[in-house]
Protein backbone atom coordinates (compact mmCIF):
# COMPACT_ATOMS: atom_id res chain seq x y z
CA UNK A 1 0.00 0.00 0.00
CA UNK A 2 2.42 2.36 1.16
CA UNK A 3 4.53 1.44 -2.39
CA UNK A 4 1.41 2.51 -4.20
CA UNK A 5 0.66 5.77 -2.74
CA UNK A 6 4.97 6.84 -3.04
CA UNK A 7 4.42 5.96 -7.12
CA UNK A 8 0.69 7.87 -6.72
CA UNK A 9 2.50 10.83 -5.48
CA UNK A 10 5.80 10.57 -7.91
CA UNK A 11 3.17 10.57 -10.45
CA UNK A 12 1.04 13.44 -9.19
CA UNK A 13 4.16 15.63 -8.78
CA UNK A 14 5.38 14.64 -12.18
CA UNK A 15 1.88 15.86 -13.73
CA UNK A 16 2.53 18.97 -11.58
CA UNK A 17 5.75 19.76 -13.00
CA UNK A 18 4.32 19.08 -16.22
CA UNK A 19 1.73 21.79 -15.99
CA UNK A 20 4.34 24.53 -14.64
CA UNK A 21 6.72 23.68 -17.29
CA UNK A 22 4.05 24.57 -19.78
CA UNK A 23 3.06 27.47 -17.96
CA UNK A 24 6.78 28.86 -18.41
CA UNK A 25 7.22 27.86 -21.66
CA UNK A 26 4.39 30.22 -22.66
CA UNK A 27 4.62 32.71 -20.82
CA UNK A 28 8.42 32.57 -22.47
CA UNK A 29 6.62 32.75 -25.22
CA UNK A 30 4.71 35.89 -24.23
CA UNK A 31 7.95 37.47 -23.78
CA UNK A 32 9.54 36.01 -26.67
CA UNK A 33 6.65 37.76 -29.48
CA UNK A 34 6.63 41.22 -26.92
CA UNK A 35 10.75 41.12 -27.98
CA UNK A 36 10.02 40.16 -31.70
CA UNK A 37 7.29 43.11 -31.50
CA UNK A 38 10.17 45.85 -29.92
CA UNK A 39 12.66 44.45 -32.95
CA UNK A 40 10.62 44.87 -35.73
CA UNK A 41 9.36 48.64 -34.32
CA UNK A 42 13.49 49.59 -34.51
CA UNK A 43 13.49 48.05 -38.18
CA UNK A 44 10.25 50.52 -38.91
CA UNK A 45 11.80 53.14 -37.44
CA UNK A 46 15.25 52.33 -39.37
CA UNK A 47 13.33 52.23 -42.70
CA UNK A 48 11.56 55.47 -41.89
CA UNK A 49 15.05 57.48 -41.61
CA UNK A 50 16.09 56.00 -44.75
CA UNK A 51 13.12 56.79 -46.56
CA UNK A 52 13.01 60.32 -45.34
CA UNK A 53 16.74 61.04 -45.04
CA UNK A 54 17.92 58.41 -47.74
CA UNK A 55 20.55 56.78 -45.45
CA UNK A 56 20.18 55.15 -42.34
CA UNK A 57 22.27 57.49 -39.61
CA UNK A 58 25.52 55.33 -38.41
CA UNK A 59 24.69 56.49 -34.82
CA UNK A 60 21.48 54.94 -34.70
CA UNK A 61 23.68 52.06 -34.34
CA UNK A 62 23.71 51.19 -30.22
CA UNK A 63 23.19 48.77 -27.27
CA UNK A 64 20.88 49.18 -24.22
CA UNK A 65 18.59 46.71 -21.71
CA UNK A 66 15.07 47.16 -22.65
CA UNK A 67 12.34 45.59 -20.84
CA UNK A 68 10.22 42.82 -22.07
CA UNK A 69 6.82 43.62 -20.51
CA UNK A 70 3.83 44.71 -22.02
CA UNK A 71 1.57 47.65 -20.38
CA UNK A 72 -0.74 46.31 -18.29
CA UNK A 73 0.90 42.78 -18.71
CA UNK A 74 0.40 40.38 -15.74
CA UNK A 75 3.58 38.90 -16.83
CA UNK A 76 6.85 39.84 -14.62
CA UNK A 77 9.06 41.65 -16.53
CA UNK A 78 12.35 40.45 -18.01
CA UNK A 79 16.02 42.46 -19.00
CA UNK A 80 16.75 42.13 -22.79
CA UNK A 81 20.13 43.21 -23.93
CA UNK A 82 18.86 44.96 -27.46
CA UNK A 83 21.65 45.39 -30.37
CA UNK A 84 21.15 47.73 -33.11
CA UNK A 85 23.63 47.56 -35.74
CA UNK A 86 23.86 49.99 -38.90
CA UNK A 87 26.26 49.84 -41.15
CA UNK A 88 26.89 51.68 -44.42
CA UNK A 89 28.02 50.16 -48.01
CA UNK A 90 31.27 50.69 -49.33
CA UNK A 91 30.24 52.03 -52.46
CA UNK A 92 28.26 55.71 -52.46
CA UNK A 93 26.15 57.46 -55.11
CA UNK A 94 28.63 59.54 -56.85
CA UNK A 95 26.31 62.43 -57.18
CA UNK A 96 24.84 62.73 -53.68
CA UNK A 97 27.90 61.18 -51.67
CA UNK A 98 25.35 58.76 -50.33
CA UNK A 99 25.86 55.37 -49.31
CA UNK A 100 23.94 52.88 -52.01
CA UNK A 101 22.70 51.08 -48.98
CA UNK A 102 22.67 50.04 -45.53
CA UNK A 103 22.98 47.15 -43.81
CA UNK A 104 20.65 47.02 -40.44
CA UNK A 105 20.26 44.28 -37.72
CA UNK A 106 18.22 44.15 -34.36
CA UNK A 107 19.17 41.81 -31.87
CA UNK A 108 17.51 40.58 -28.51
CA UNK A 109 19.22 38.30 -26.02
CA UNK A 110 17.49 37.59 -22.62
CA UNK A 111 17.48 34.92 -19.61
CA UNK A 112 14.04 33.53 -18.64
CA UNK A 113 13.68 33.19 -15.26
CA UNK A 114 13.31 29.34 -15.85
CA UNK A 115 16.86 29.77 -17.21
CA UNK A 116 16.28 29.58 -20.48
CA UNK A 117 18.08 31.36 -23.08
CA UNK A 118 16.41 33.47 -26.26
CA UNK A 119 17.76 35.27 -29.02
CA UNK A 120 16.26 36.65 -31.97
CA UNK A 121 17.83 38.39 -34.67
CA UNK A 122 16.00 40.86 -37.81
CA UNK A 123 18.34 41.75 -40.29
CA UNK A 124 17.49 43.89 -44.00
CA UNK A 125 19.57 45.81 -46.13
CA UNK A 126 17.76 49.38 -47.01
CA UNK B 1 -3.16 -3.16 9.78
CA UNK B 2 -3.28 -1.04 12.63
CA UNK B 3 -5.38 1.99 13.34
CA UNK B 4 -2.19 4.58 12.78
CA UNK B 5 -1.16 2.57 9.54
CA UNK B 6 -4.86 3.62 8.23
CA UNK B 7 -5.09 7.26 9.09
CA UNK B 8 -1.64 7.59 7.80
CA UNK B 9 -2.93 5.90 4.35
CA UNK B 10 -5.83 8.32 4.10
CA UNK B 11 -3.90 11.42 4.86
CA UNK B 12 -1.52 10.37 2.88
CA UNK B 13 -4.37 9.95 0.03
CA UNK B 14 -5.90 12.88 0.54
CA UNK B 15 -3.16 15.03 -0.13
CA UNK B 16 -2.43 13.22 -3.38
CA UNK B 17 -6.05 13.74 -3.94
CA UNK B 18 -5.98 17.37 -3.46
CA UNK B 19 -3.01 17.56 -5.35
CA UNK B 20 -4.36 15.93 -8.45
CA UNK B 21 -7.40 18.28 -8.34
CA UNK B 22 -5.44 21.34 -8.41
CA UNK B 23 -3.27 20.20 -10.82
CA UNK B 24 -6.58 19.37 -12.81
CA UNK B 25 -8.50 22.72 -11.98
CA UNK B 26 -5.43 24.97 -12.48
CA UNK B 27 -4.53 23.33 -15.78
CA UNK B 28 -8.30 23.21 -17.51
CA UNK B 29 -8.51 27.08 -16.31
CA UNK B 30 -5.01 27.74 -17.78
CA UNK B 31 -5.40 26.17 -20.93
CA UNK B 32 -9.10 27.92 -21.32
CA UNK B 33 -7.00 31.62 -20.49
CA UNK B 34 -4.64 30.60 -23.03
CA UNK B 35 -6.76 29.73 -25.77
CA UNK B 36 -9.03 32.69 -25.25
CA UNK B 37 -6.08 35.03 -25.10
CA UNK B 38 -4.58 32.91 -28.79
CA UNK B 39 -8.24 34.41 -30.37
CA UNK B 40 -7.67 37.53 -29.34
CA UNK B 41 -3.94 37.38 -30.78
CA UNK B 42 -5.09 36.42 -33.85
CA UNK B 43 -8.13 38.30 -34.98
CA UNK B 44 -5.17 41.55 -33.11
CA UNK B 45 -2.40 40.58 -35.48
CA UNK B 46 -5.21 40.36 -38.12
CA UNK B 47 -6.06 44.14 -38.13
CA UNK B 48 -2.31 45.38 -37.23
CA UNK B 49 -1.57 43.61 -40.94
CA UNK B 50 -4.62 45.46 -42.57
CA UNK B 51 -3.57 48.44 -40.95
CA UNK B 52 -0.01 48.65 -41.73
CA UNK B 53 -0.61 47.69 -45.76
CA UNK B 54 -2.44 50.64 -45.59
CA UNK B 55 -0.65 52.96 -43.81
CA UNK B 56 2.95 51.65 -45.71
CA UNK B 57 0.84 52.74 -49.09
CA UNK B 58 -0.14 55.97 -48.11
CA UNK B 59 1.32 59.10 -48.80
CA UNK B 60 -0.54 61.50 -46.12
CA UNK B 61 -1.06 60.69 -42.85
CA UNK B 62 -3.24 62.47 -40.15
CA UNK B 63 -4.34 61.48 -36.36
CA UNK B 64 -7.39 62.82 -34.80
CA UNK B 65 -9.60 62.36 -31.57
CA UNK B 66 -12.60 60.55 -32.26
CA UNK B 67 -15.29 59.35 -29.89
CA UNK B 68 -14.03 62.19 -27.34
CA UNK B 69 -10.82 60.36 -27.71
CA UNK B 70 -7.65 62.32 -28.47
CA UNK B 71 -5.61 59.65 -31.26
CA UNK B 72 -8.66 57.52 -31.53
CA UNK B 73 -8.71 57.97 -35.49
CA UNK B 74 -6.26 57.48 -38.44
CA UNK B 75 -6.58 58.97 -41.58
CA UNK B 76 -4.82 58.20 -44.63
CA UNK B 77 -4.59 59.62 -48.26
CA UNK B 78 -3.39 58.07 -51.82
CA UNK B 79 -1.97 59.50 -54.38
CA UNK B 80 -4.38 60.07 -57.44
CA UNK B 81 -7.36 60.27 -54.67
CA UNK B 82 -8.45 63.95 -53.93
CA UNK B 83 -9.65 62.49 -50.56
CA UNK B 84 -8.28 61.08 -47.29
CA UNK B 85 -9.59 57.48 -48.06
CA UNK B 86 -9.26 55.33 -45.41
CA UNK B 87 -9.55 56.17 -42.08
CA UNK B 88 -9.74 53.31 -38.81
CA UNK B 89 -11.53 54.58 -35.70
CA UNK B 90 -12.24 53.01 -32.47
CA UNK B 91 -15.97 53.39 -31.25
CA UNK B 92 -15.38 53.45 -27.21
CA UNK B 93 -19.52 52.86 -27.14
CA UNK B 94 -19.53 49.44 -28.16
CA UNK B 95 -15.93 48.45 -27.98
CA UNK B 96 -15.09 48.03 -31.68
CA UNK B 97 -12.80 49.28 -33.91
CA UNK B 98 -14.02 50.38 -36.96
CA UNK B 99 -12.66 51.69 -40.65
CA UNK B 100 -13.87 53.21 -44.11
CA UNK B 101 -12.66 52.45 -47.67
CA UNK B 102 -12.79 54.60 -50.27
CA UNK B 103 -10.25 53.50 -52.20
CA UNK B 104 -10.07 52.65 -55.80
CA UNK B 105 -14.05 53.87 -56.04
CA UNK B 106 -14.67 51.77 -53.24
CA UNK B 107 -17.44 53.82 -50.95
CA UNK B 108 -17.33 51.51 -47.87
CA UNK B 109 -18.14 52.98 -44.64
CA UNK B 110 -18.24 51.75 -40.65
CA UNK B 111 -16.81 48.65 -41.39
CA UNK B 112 -16.11 46.35 -38.24
CA UNK B 113 -12.57 45.45 -38.17
CA UNK B 114 -12.53 44.02 -34.56
CA UNK B 115 -14.23 42.30 -33.30
CA UNK B 116 -14.23 40.11 -36.67
CA UNK B 117 -17.28 38.39 -36.37
CA UNK B 118 -20.25 38.57 -33.95
CA UNK B 119 -19.87 35.00 -31.42
CA UNK B 120 -20.79 34.38 -28.27
CA UNK B 121 -20.90 31.12 -26.71
CA UNK B 122 -24.98 31.69 -25.22
CA UNK B 123 -27.21 34.89 -24.77
CA UNK B 124 -25.29 36.04 -21.25
CA UNK B 125 -22.18 35.56 -21.92
CA UNK B 126 -19.85 38.73 -22.69
CA UNK B 127 -18.32 39.22 -26.28
CA UNK B 128 -15.36 37.25 -26.94
CA UNK B 129 -13.66 40.09 -27.72
CA UNK B 130 -14.20 44.13 -26.80
CA UNK B 131 -11.72 46.52 -27.72
CA UNK B 132 -10.59 48.53 -24.64
CA UNK B 133 -8.07 51.02 -26.60
CA UNK B 134 -7.08 51.43 -30.08
CA UNK B 135 -4.06 54.75 -30.15
CA UNK B 136 -2.75 55.94 -33.07
CA UNK B 137 0.86 57.85 -31.98
CA UNK B 138 3.03 59.82 -34.58
CA UNK B 139 6.31 58.86 -33.71
CA UNK B 140 8.11 61.02 -35.91
CA UNK B 141 11.32 62.74 -34.77
CA UNK B 142 13.03 64.14 -37.72
CA UNK B 143 12.17 67.33 -39.22
CA UNK B 144 10.26 67.09 -42.63
CA UNK B 145 12.19 66.59 -45.41
CA UNK B 146 9.75 68.01 -47.60
CA UNK B 147 7.57 71.56 -47.49
CA UNK B 148 4.76 69.58 -49.39
CA UNK B 149 5.16 66.37 -46.84
CA UNK B 150 1.36 66.55 -44.93
CA UNK B 151 1.20 64.98 -41.82
CA UNK B 152 2.72 62.20 -40.45
CA UNK B 153 5.36 59.11 -41.67
CA UNK B 154 5.82 56.64 -38.79
CA UNK B 155 2.81 55.50 -36.18
CA UNK B 156 2.78 53.50 -33.43
CA UNK B 157 -0.72 51.21 -33.29
CA UNK B 158 -1.68 50.29 -30.12
CA UNK B 159 -4.83 47.88 -28.87
CA UNK B 160 -5.82 46.77 -25.74
CA UNK B 161 -8.11 43.46 -26.26
CA UNK B 162 -10.64 41.99 -23.79
CA UNK B 163 -12.03 38.42 -24.01
CA UNK B 164 -15.14 37.38 -22.29
CA UNK B 165 -12.82 36.06 -19.28
CA UNK B 166 -12.07 39.57 -18.68
CA UNK B 167 -8.22 38.88 -19.12
CA UNK B 168 -6.61 41.35 -21.77
CA UNK B 169 -3.79 41.39 -24.62
CA UNK B 170 -1.92 44.55 -25.26
CA UNK B 171 -0.62 44.39 -29.04
CA UNK B 172 1.44 47.06 -30.68
CA UNK B 173 3.11 48.03 -34.12
CA UNK B 174 4.83 50.28 -35.60
CA UNK B 175 4.45 51.17 -39.15
CA UNK B 176 6.00 53.79 -41.44
CA UNK B 177 5.09 54.73 -45.13
CA UNK B 178 7.21 53.95 -47.81
CA UNK B 179 5.82 56.86 -50.33
CA UNK B 180 7.23 60.66 -49.84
Amino acid sequence: MMIALVVISLSVLAVYQMFITGRELIIEQYQRRYALERAEAWMERMKYYENELDTVPLDFGRTFVDTLVAPGDEHIGIWAECIIDVEHSFERDPGSGMPYYSTVSVTYNWEALSGREYSIRLMSRF
Amino acid sequence: MTLVEVATVIAISAIVFTGVLIAYTDGIGYWQDTSEEFALYNEGTMALSLMGRFIRNANFIRIRSYSGLPFARLELGYPQEDTWSAAFYFVREDGSLRWNDQTQGRNKFNLKLLPAVEYRQDRDEDPYLTVISARFTPLDDIGSQSPTLIGYSLVRIELILEDSREDTLYLSSVVSKRNK
